[in-house]
């Protein structure tokens, strides 16, 4: 179907089902009365059957809706009655029936929004009574982005949304998604996700499927975010599922294949050529280990470890129903091999949806999504790769290789082995020369030396003798049931079951290792079971000049997490390589935690004359993960709006079709707990005896050793946002949309916080401090062309985000020095009056001439380790006071921009995204070519010796991570209806899709990825930053088909 | 139907409202909440257990955890004229600054010893606040364990740091700011530790070796007693010695006659009290035998030429315990050279904390009372036992302070008492600055004492904690 306004399909469905319901409460005893019955089709101006049109006798409630070829049929009662056809993204029509039985109807579409309806959280509302900030993104063509994750096909839609796909194992890793910036320290700041009204984990992003969604709606301000209380803060993802539509069974297939491939860094295809040329410019003769790696040749280690992927999808569903019952059923499945050499996705996924009527005031739904998906990780982060290859060092061994091997040391090498570094140290290697009839003249003799930089396991081996599956079962069951009590009042209660089961499987080989005893299997068990209850009494009442729709209600929850994750080690072959196949097993980790939440919420909408309109809500919640003193915690919000178009002064405007000014205020918290302890998280308030065994008398006894504090105290992170804004329609809402600004001041944050070591504990988990975000977001839709057979529409969206820690207690200026390996640890700071996390440390000057470094030739592109660093306050000598800010990773401005066109049966839509004013703290190619090694030392000869620093410590690794990408492009092509009749096809449409076809990063940049942030462990927002080379930006192609019949 | 909803509706209610207060306060399932622990005897065994378990440290390779008594060494033994790292002292290195005196106020080690022995504290703080669910009978014998060890450490803090902060109960950050960072008068401490000494002597027996006894509550009071006695409390010498003869006259102890067996048999005949770790457990192992050795990353406690031309002069073979890197020319110490090194984390040596010779040599310094000779017999006795089991068997005529001191040198070399004899000798800055004059060390008088941590300081906030002169 051709629609340049995809978004309004779900209002379609929705104001149907409720014209629907309408029609028939109240009005069935009725349909015997009368036999005149109206038939006809209904028909868009470009002449298709509209399927789901509402029809409504005027002035009753007696209704239907069109079926699938557009057809309706309808009972009257008055010969002159007054037909009414209302259908969403299109204008009304009344006709006069007039004697008349049988009717053509064509509906003009309707490019203003205004009639749209939005979910809003146990609840839904006109968009143009919206006073929060809500944006509402509709999956008309979302399904056909090849992305494995439904979270992954967001970037870019939603302004004030970034998405970042930061991490470094491959294909299926969940991105970090920060609405309006980072308004926490203790690593949960991702928003909250809520599936058809209950709140899940957000790990559901990666199990559910693109195709069984209908809208996602994205709450952003504290007061739209408030009916959500404890758990608001960061703003909330909602996503509303797809129901049947009455009718003949409706099938629909998607199905989407293609290629993928990594974004690769020409840093790290250096070149031996290039190192015999540096070192001939600089030596005059070339080492011997030199001259053996240009006999071992190059290899180009990124092509065999970024070596792209296939992906395909098939999603099949079918959808219909009767008067009564509705139905939504699909079964998915979808493969993604990633770009690297070993992550892999599997995806299953089956949905049904049964929506019932059982009398006309009381209905019942089920809905029940189980889904498993399968993933292998890439787990030997890309970075390693660097360390561990080197362009001499050839993928696996040939007869040519080995002759180059030391097989004093390693006898048993064949052909078609791993190959390690260190087989090629200590080997004298005879080349043989030929004069210039090609006849052997004599042979050149070279001494290998110490040629390997690294002792370890070789990079093939790390990365395809180690395993890591990750397998996940998911089920999503719901029962909601409605009762409605009288015209005014209904009861709607919901009961939600959340299952979910991770079978994580790590097995290390005897080979992956340095020594064979070193190999390993793991086996963690993680299952998760969550039960949400929701009781609503709503009230919903049109009087004169009055809307009120008003919800009371309460809410429940409990969640139940047990983990056991067991080691087992003592392989001496791989035959079993599992936890089964070990000698000794032991528990690494066990726990069973438990948590409760219950809620009471209220909320009233108001609009007096469908101009002035209020909001005002407050949700109290009590919650199992706060101290005793805190359990309860309040959550009020107020909005306020003015639809200035509809007064009188404006209603002539020729210029300004829609305007609306509206403001609110909203308070929010945050309960999520990040401890190094996760059986903490649930009872951070609780002081802790954990089952430990000591050693006493010769012997081993339990004891239980106390972790921490008590803090009876501890509460809520908590978030106050005010957020004025305007939305605006001009020149017949041919250009419409909105201006937002905003400001979350966010305290009572959570944080592990030092204290005096003189309690016991060098840390207490705390309120602390205060973090501020403000921006500003805009966004604009433009109708740039609305011809029949061409349709042209731009989507502009902006935001801007100023984050800054304004008060952090005692702990201001406090260095933050993550642990990642003595030799990358790197420093952050705190400090008020800058934003949250930010990167610190030594201002770099200049690198250290060769002549002063070890042995600057032995390592192919390598590096000096130390560099010469700035004396910022000039006091002659270098110390801890001349480190400074060097930057941090919040990006200041990230925009997208969307085009979309509908030229005859072709259709093209593209969009661009840019992020700017980030930086990253890059140490990927470090570790191959400036860390600690003993070969980039500086020797002690080198002058000013006193100014040196470590080079990872220096602005010297701190990079722009400003990026601009052609994120998506679509192009379809919709089947011709006469050629799809012969085979029982409704509509057809075939496409082709592409992601980051173009991806433009800062020329300083030198990874794979500048979004890819470490997070995790010592990684907290208040870290933030740090890049080891990640997983690369991905480009894919695919080409699709969607199938109606 | 409205019969239904209204079911559910009470279902619902009950289901929530009706249990509110235990609704959100879930059972801890994996764990036990230390507020509702205490309840009786059974559970006071276990937490003393977990006192001794502090002590014991936690076994690491890294510096972020309670390293405890593991790390002990870097501070007392290689401030001595005794041990050195293996690369020689480094004043930018953490774990080589203790060699050359240039300890820095961030340094690791400290800052992890301070934490982890103030852990300690708390552990036995938590018995002693939660003592009233012990039984009648039972009572007096948890609160000597927990003051024991409390008394232990104290006695470790104030001998390295000076007056410190005394919590004597649990302490809250918010409540007791005034606790943690108020330094107490070195004598108040001394006086709390001679309390709590005195209940540990009271209510103990001598069942146990690696967990208090009366006998090690003793000996460590005599210890306290002659470093008070040292001080100026001339007095104390013989309260010293009172205590010394109770535990010899007790017959319970006696010398190993294998000098070697003391560290390779464990709670052995010779033992007072030691801290226990049994091997091949990360979890109950202990750490310092691997990285003192060659197999360390780190290399620590090798010994000095200072002692080795000392064991050389005097023709010491038993208790020369040097040997040779397979490094290079340096040479490790061999008193607790691991039994089992199959990896970095699973040595079981026992830590001796105090044993029969250290008693003997004890009584005779409380009958030297501060003077620089004696010839009484009983004294000259006891000091012959210990020297004739190391291969001098000719008797002694009389025993000098310096003699004394050199005795407890050979004897209870790389156990930790070096450094503290020196001070209580009154030979520390001669001795070290001689020593450090020899091996390129920048001592000063200050250095007797280490630095309170500088995080803890700085957390002091408006309480303004002191440092230590000369830091």
């Amino acid at each position: 179907m051709k629609n340049i306004l995809p978004r309004f399909k779900i209002l379609r469905i929705a104001i149907s089902s409720l014209i629907v319901l309408f029609g028939f409460t109240g009005a069935m005893p009725d349909l015997h009365a009368q036999n005149q019955v109206i038939t006809g089709t209904v028909v868009s101006e470009d002449g298709e059957a509209l399927p789901g049109v509402a029809i409504r006798v005027q002035n009753t409630t007696i209704g239907t809706v069109t079926d699938v070829d557009g057809k309706f049929s309808i009972e009257v009662v008055e010969k002159d009655a007054a037909l009414v056809f209302s259908y969403v993204g299109f204008k009304p029509q009344i006709i006069l029936i007039s004697g008349r039985t049988s009717f053509n109807i064509v509906l003009e579409e309707d490019i203003t929004q205004l009639s749209e309806v939005v979910v809003i959280g146990y609840g839904t509302q006109k968009k143009s009574h919206l006073t929060g900030a809500i944006s509402k993104l509709t999956n008309e063509n979302l399904e056909q982005l090849p992305f494995a994750r439904v979270d992954d096909a967001l970037v870019g839609q939603v302004s004030g949304v970034q998405i970042s796909s930061t991490s470094e194992e491959g294909v299926g890793s969940d991105p970090t998604i920060l609405v309006r910036g980072v308004g926490s320290i203790t690593g949960g700041s991702g928003p909250l996700l809520v599936i058809d009204g209950a709140p899940v984990d957000s790990e559901f992003f990666g199990n559910i499927d693109m195709n069984d969604i209908e809208s996602f709606e994205i709450l952003k301000d504290a007061a739209s975010a408030a009916i959500f209380g404890s758990r608001g803060a960061n703003g909330v993802i909602m996503i509303t599922t797809k129901e049947g539509k009455e009718g003949a069974v409706k099938f629909t297939y998607n199905g989407f294949a293609g290629y993928q491939e990594g974004h690769k860094s020409e840093y790290f295809q250096t070149s031996i050529n290039d190192h015999v040329a540096l070192e001939l410019a600089n030596n005059e003769f070339v080492s011997d280990a030199t001259r053996i790696k240009q006999l071992l040749g190059d290899t180009d280690w990124e092509d065999i470890v970024i070596n792209g992927g296939y992906v395909t999808s098939h999603s099949l569903s079918a959808r219909g129903g009767s008067q009564r019952t509705k139905y939504s059923t699909s079964l998915s499945y979808l493969h993604d091999e990633g770009v690297l050499l070993v992550d892999d996705f599997k995806k299953y996924n089956f949905k049904a949806r049964v929506d019932t009527k059982v009398s006309d005031k009381f209905s019942l739904g089920f809905n029940i999504n189980p889904s498993y998906t399968k993933r292998r990780r890439y787990t030997d982060a890309l970075r390693q790769m660097v360390r561990q290859s080197a362009p001499w060092l050839p993928e696996r061994h040939t007869a040519r290789t080995l002759q180059f091997v030391n097989f004093e040391d390693f006898p048993d090498l064949q052909p078609g082995d791993y190959v390690w570094q260190s087989h090629f140290d200590d080997v004298t290697v005879q080349d043989v020369f030929f004069d210039d009839n090609g006849n052997i003249a004599g042979f050149n003799e070279f001494e290998s030396g110490s040629i390997s930089n690294t002792g370890n396991a070789g990079p093939l081996l790390r990365i395809l003798e180690r395993e890591t599956f990750d397998e996940r079962l998911k089920v999503y069951g719901n029962v909601k049931a409605n009762y409605k009590i009288n015209d005014d009042f209904s009861l709607k209660s919901n009961i939600t079951v959340t299952f979910q089961d991770l079978l994580q499987t790590v097995y290390r080989g005897t080979e992956s290792t340095n020594f064979a005893g070193d190999a390993l299997a793991r086996e963690r068990n993680q299952s998760r079971l969550r039960f949400v209850e929701n009781l609503f009494l709503n009230y919903s009442k049109d009087f004169a000049d009055h809307e009120i729709d008003a919800v009371l209600g309460i809410a429940g929850e409990q969640e139940i997490d047990r983990t056991t994750e067991f080691e087992g080690n003592g392989f001496t072959n791989d035959d079993i390589p599992r936890i089964e196949g070990a000698t000794n097993i032991f528990v690494r980790e066990g726990y069973t935690r438990e948590r409760r939440l219950i809620s009471f919420i209220g909320r009233v909408n108001y609009a007096f004359k469908d101009r002035y309109l209020a909001s005002i809500s407050v949700r109290r919640d009590g919650s199992s993960i706060f101290g005793s003193n805190n359990k309860f915690g309040t959550f009020p919000a107020f909005s306020f709006g003015w639809r200035v178009s509809e007064e009188g002064f404006l209603s002539g405007s020729s210029i300004i079709s829609n305007l609306k000014i509206r403001a609110s205020y909203g308070v929010t918290g945050n309960d999520n707990v990040n401890l190094p302890i996760p059986v903490q998280e649930f009872y951070p308030y609780l002081p802790i005896l954990r089952s430990e065994p000591t050693a006493v008398e010769g012997g081993t006894a339990q004891t239980f050793n106390p972790i921490n504090i008590a803090n009876d105290n501890l509460r809520w992170e908590r978030s106050i946002e005010i957020n004025p804004g305007i939305d605006f329609g001009l020149f017949d809402n041919r250009i419409n949309g909105s201006i937002e600004y905003y400001r979350r001041t966010s305290d009572d944050l959570l944080l592990d916080v030092p204290i005096s070591s003189v309690t016991g504990f060098t840390t207490s988990f705390l309120n602390i401090g205060e973090v501020r975000n403000e921006g500003i977001e805009v966004n604009f839709k433009t109708f740039n062309m609305n011809r029949s057979n061409f349709k042209w529409s731009t989507n502009f969206i902006a935001s801007t985000n100023e984050n800054t820690l304004t008060d952090f207690g005692d702990a201001d200026g406090t260095v933050f020095t993550p642990s990642d390996g003595s030799d990358r640890n790197t420093e952050w700071i705190a400090s008020v009056g800058n934003p949250i996390s930010n990167f610190y440390g030594f201002v770099y000057e200049s690198d250290v001439p060769l002549e002063y470094r070890a042995r600057p030739f032995e390592i192919i592109g390598s590096k000096s380790q130390e560099v010469y660093v700035k004396d910022l306050n000039g006091d002659g000598i270098i110390n801890d006071d001349d480190r400074t800010i060097l930057g941090n990773a919040y990006p200041e401005f990230i925009w997208s921009i969307t085009n979309e066109f509908t030229i005859g049966r072709f259709d093209v839509s593209f969009m661009f995204q840019g992020s700017h004013g980030a930086e990253t703290r890059n140490i990927a190619d470090l570790e191959g070519f400036s860390l600690s090694l003993g070969a980039n030392a500086t020797t002690a000869e080198a002058p000013r010796s006193e100014f040196l620093r470590p080079r990872v410590l220096t602005s010297d690794i701190i990079q722009d991570a400003s990026f601009l990408a052609l994120r998506n492009l679509n192009i379809g092509y919709t089947l011709p209806g006469n050629i799809l009749e012969q085979f029982k096809i409704q509509s057809a449409r075939v496409y082709a899709s592409a992601s980051n076809l173009l991806y433009f990063h800062a020329d300083n940049f030198t990874g794979w990825n500048p979004e890819s942030i470490r997070q995790g462990g010592d990684f907290t927002p208040i870290t933030y930053g740090y890049n080891r080379g990640g997983s690369p930006i991905v480009r894919k192609v695919v080409l699709g088909v969607n199938i109606n019949f | 139907m409205k019969a239904i909803f209204s079911k559910t509706l009470v279902i619902f209610s009950v289901i929530v409202i009706s249990s509110c207060d235990d609704y959100l306060e879930p059972e801890p399932i994996s764990f036990i909440s230390q507020e509702f622990f205490f309840a009786d005897d059974d559970d006071l065994d276990v937490g003393i257990l977990n006192i001794y378990d502090g002590l014991q440290g936690d076994n690491d390779q890294q510096i972020v955890d309670f390293r405890s008594t593991q790390i002990e060494y870097m501070l007392t033994e290689m401030r001595s004229d005794n041990a050195r790292a293996r690369g020689g002292g480094d004043a930018t290195s953490d774990f080589q600054q203790f060699e050359v005196y240039e300890v820095n106020t961030n340094n690791i080690i400290v800052q992890n010893y301070y934490e982890s022995m103030y852990n300690v504290i708390f552990r036995a703080n938590l018995i002693l606040d939660n003592l009233d669910a012990a039984s009648e009978a039972r009572r007096g014998e948890f609160e000597g364990e927990a003051k024991f060890v409390r008394a232990y450490v104290y006695f470790q803090l104030v001998r390295l740091f000076g007056p410190v902060p005394m919590p004597l109960k649990v302490i809250s950050p918010d409540d007791d700011a005034a606790i943690a960072f108020t330094r107490v008068a070195t004598d108040v401490v001394y006086a709390q530790i001679i309390e709590d000494l005195q209940v540990a002597v009271e209510n103990l027996n001598n069942q146990f070796k690696t967990r208090a006894s009366k006998a090690a509550a003793q000996a460590l009071l005599a210890k306290v007693y002659l470093t008070l006695a040292a001080d100026g409390q001339m007095a104390l010498y013989e309260e010293a010695r009172l205590l010394c003869d109770e535990i010899i006259s007790s017959g319970e102890y006696e010398l190993m006659d294998d000098y070697g067996e003391i560290f390779t048999i464990e709670k052995n005949d010779e033992i007072i009290f030691a801290i226990d770790y049994i091997e091949n457990n990360e979890l109950t192992s202990q750490n310092f035998s691997w990285e003192t050795s060659d197999l360390g990353d780190r290399r620590l406690n090798y010994t000095t030429e200072n002692i080795r031309s000392v064991w050389d002069s005097r023709e010491e073979t038993v208790r020369d315990v040097r040997l040779a890197s397979i490094i290079d020319g340096q040479f490790m110490n061999t008193k607790y050279s691991t039994n089992n090194p199959t990896g970095p984390l699973q040595s079981g040596n026992d830590w001796i904390v105090l044993r029969y010779a250290d008693v003997l040599l004890m009584y005779v310094e409380a009958v030297l009372a501060g003077g620089s000779v004696t010839n009484n017999a009983t004294a000259i006795s006891y000091y012959d036992a210990v020297r004739s089991r190391a291969g001098f068997l000719l008797p002694s005529l009389s025993i000098t302070k310096a003699k004394l001191l050199e005795e407890r040198r050979m004897e209870l070399s790389f156990e930790n008492q070096r450094l503290f004899d020196l001070i209580r000798f009154n030979e520390a800055i001669n001795v070290l600055s001689a020593h450090a004059d020899a091996t390129g060390g920048q001592f000063q008088n200050t250095d007797l004492l280490l630095p309170i941590p500088q995080n803890e300081r700085n957390l002091s906030g408006d309480f303004n904690m002191p440092q230590n002169p000369g830091y």
